[in-house]
């Protein structure tokens, strides 16, 4: 067979690599020594500078010919002003401030060197607005995170209208202002007549969306997102109604809202996320396509009807006894399909009678995320273990709290002999070996006949806002004592087929 | 899971599933095709037309780098199925691995790219130009230069001049 086109090497590399190869073998020895980082194609070099702040990657143009120009290619104008500082930068503000306010109190200089930072960080945000109006490529991307001032809006306005010209698609704009003050006003008006369209994600936050919305400019977005916004109910159905690619909103800390309603039979929404909005009161949801749900804040009341998809659902509870009452309770009832369940909560203070909730017919995987009061033992794991019959991999995360101190009285709940043939992976994170952990791990390796891998760490996990786990290493390490004593310990008696992880 | 290509009959492959590479040095590599069928389109390409029999020759990746670039698709297959690491299948076990392949020694790193590039290996490329990315973060122009040896081709007048150009982004 011939060599296929494609297959012919020297055709795929750009020409400047090709011609810097043709060098002669004592060349190479010397070449070998040096810039290999300049011989990379310029995509690459393109890639590595998007991964870097903007400052430095606009000062790598300094470095030789090959660099000159590369920044002029960035597709990804990112300003956030609390990056434009390097650390050095700010301890050398930190410094003025100490000498120049020594005399004022500490308080008083503390206060100093915030605002002079901070005004040193919007003097960079404004010359880098300006200095990066030169390059003339596209704009994949335009994230702003500043302060916002009142002579700014004009700033914004050009950025917005230039990224809308050459084609930008994610959109990410907060205009930080403190509660009292006015925020920026969403500028509807670039978005008229078909402008915009290649945009795929909105992300605003500290902004005022104004009296008339116009979402239906916004057919091709889909990922919505408001942080600290006032959206109502109205605004909600507005967007569902006319975004008809919307798959994914974020409604983060939204003032306002009380009752959020999203029932529509046309609806493509995938994946909802509600984090934190103080006056929430309800949830409504009826959506064919929903996949995901992710709720944080005091427990509220869900209405679900028609949400067939919805195999995700992350359930995140500030309240102590509300929401575990809920999970215990109505959960499994309520989220019949749940695949993947993720949960925060605290272990409840009056509840003294064991509840054993309802059978979860489907779900896999469980992460638990538990504050708990340092009496207690882990009986809530295992009655949310007995629960979910099919349960093939189970993460937990149990934080002591003085706050959640539990009654002395101690409950008494047997679990049942059954085995449990599905689990195969368990992860115990911010272990601290304490007996009960010891003796829920014994209880998982002994009821658990088919489970395969068993990871304990010291480090710990907390929910993040995008369906992902926050993970935090700890500081102590394992040593080999350590974990032999508790691999007897815990394999006392049992022959394990369990392949243990410690981290 | 993409397939070895040895179904069409004239090719009985020799080892089933597996698939020879030839780094340019010279050196021969029995790997698993579905695992680095799955992560590298260019070998992907090469089985489907038709080389899962014959060693698929990679001219400008040396075998350090192949080496290593197979153990990555071997890992990210077995243990993540080639998915990308916002995705929850990237564990801890991904992760640790990502993060001592990132230590490798500056020369390697460059090779790694440059076989990342030229396997079309999306993931280890974005890992790679991540970590030249760490490495390059809060150095000035004087300590890059140094650490990646790059030699200042510009005239004094030139360097003055691009001095002027990107003075908003200086100090």
């Amino acid at each position: 067979m011939e060599f296929s086109h494609r297959m012919l090497p020297v055709l795929r590399l750009p020409p400047q690599q090709r011609k810097r190869r043709r060098s002669t073998a004592s060349e190479k020895v010397l070449a070998d020594q040096q810039d290999k980082i300049s011989e990379l194609p310029d995509h690459i070099l393109i890639s590595i500078l998007e991964r870097m702040d903007l400052r430095s990657a606009v000062e790598t143009s300094l470095l030789s010919r090959r660099w000159r120009h590369l920044w002029n290619s960035l597709t990804n104008i990112e300003l956030h002003a609390n990056t434009m500082l390097s650390e050095n930068q700010i301890s050398h503000v930190h410094r003025c401030m100490t000498r120049d306010y020594a005399s004022h109190g500490t308080k008083f200089m503390e206060g100093m060197k915030v605002a002079a930072t901070r005004q040193k960080q919007m003097g960079l945000f404004k010359k880098f607005a300006r200095g990066l109006l030169r390059p003339k490529s596209n704009i994949r991307r335009l994230s702003f995170h500043f302060y916002m001032q009142r002579q700014y809006r004009k700033i914004i306005d050009f950025w917005l209208d230039r990224a809308i010209k050459r084609g930008v698609q994610e959109l990410e704009l907060f205009p930080y202002v403190s509660r009292r003050e006015k925020g920026y006003r969403f500028p509807w008006r670039l978005f008229s007549k078909g402008r915009g369209s290649s945009l795929t994600k909105l992300e605003l936050g500290y902004c005022r969306l104004g009296d008339v919305c116009y979402f239906r400019r916004f057919a091709s977005v889909s990922v919505l997102s408001f942080k600290m916004m006032a959206v109502s109910r109205e605004v909600v159905e507005d967007i569902i109604a006319n975004c008809r690619n919307l798959k994914s909103l974020h409604l983060v800390k939204c003032h306002y809202i009380s009752y959020l309603r999203i029932c529509s039979q046309d609806t493509r929404l995938k994946d909802l996320a509600v984090h934190r909005c103080p006056f929430l009161g309800k949830i409504e949801l009826s959506a064919p396509k929903l996949e995901r749900l992710q709720y944080s804040g005091n427990y509220v009341p869900l209405l679900l009807s028609s949400v067939p998809c919805l195999e995700h659902v992350w359930l995140d509870y500030d309240d102590d006894d509300d929401g575990t009452d809920y999970v215990l309770k109505r959960l499994s009832i309520e989220f019949p399909h749940a695949r993947d369940l993720a949960l925060r909560l605290c272990s409840p203070k009056h509840l003294t009678t064991p509840v054993l909730p309802k059978l979860f017919s489907g779900l896999k995987n469980l992460t638990v995320n538990i504050l708990t009061g340092d009496t207690d033992d882990l009986l809530w794991l295992a009655m949310l273990l007995e629960a979910a019959p099919l349960l093939e991999t189970f993460e937990t995360d149990v934080k002591l709290s003085a706050k959640c101190r539990n009654n002395e009285a101690t409950i008494s709940w047997k679990p049942s002999d059954t085995q449990h043939s599905h689990l195969k992976e368990v992860k115990l994170h911010r272990f601290k070996g304490r007996p009960y952990e010891i003796a829920f791990l014994s209880f998982l390796l002994a009821k658990a006949v088919e489970l395969r891998f068993m990871m304990i760490t010291r480090g710990s996990i907390s929910p993040q806002v995008g369906w992902s786990w926050k993970h935090a290493e700890s500081s102590e390490c394992w040593t080999e004592a350590e974990k032999s004593i508790l691999l007897k310990q815990l394999t006392q008696g049992i022959s394990s087929k369990v392949h243990f992880v410690f981290f | 899971m993409a397939t070895t290509g040895a179904s069409d009959g004239a090719s009985a492959a020799k080892k089933e599933g597996l698939v020879t590479l030839m780094s340019g040095d010279g050196e021969i590599f029995e790997v698993e095709a579905a695992a680095v069928a799955a992560l590298s389109v260019t070998i992907r390409h090469a089985i489907e037309e038709g080389f899962g029999d014959r060693p698929i020759p990679l001219p400008i990746v040396g075998a350090r780098a192949l080496a290593l670039a197979v153990e990555y698709c071997r890992k990210h297959h077995s243990l993540g199925g080639g998915a990308g690491e916002d995705s929850a299948a990237y564990d801890d076990e991904l992760r640790a691995f990502d993060h001592n392949l990132a230590k490798v020694d500056r020369d390697t790193l460059f090779d790694l790219i440059e076989a990342a590039n030229y396997l079309e290996i999306e993931g280890l490329l974005n890992l790679m130009c991540r970590t030249v990315a760490e490495m390059m973060k809060g150095k000035s122009v004087e300590e890059l230069r140094r650490t990646f040896d790059v030699s200042n081709d510009y005239t004094p007048e030139e360097e003055e001049e691009v001095r002027r150009e990107v003075s908003w982004a200086l100090d």
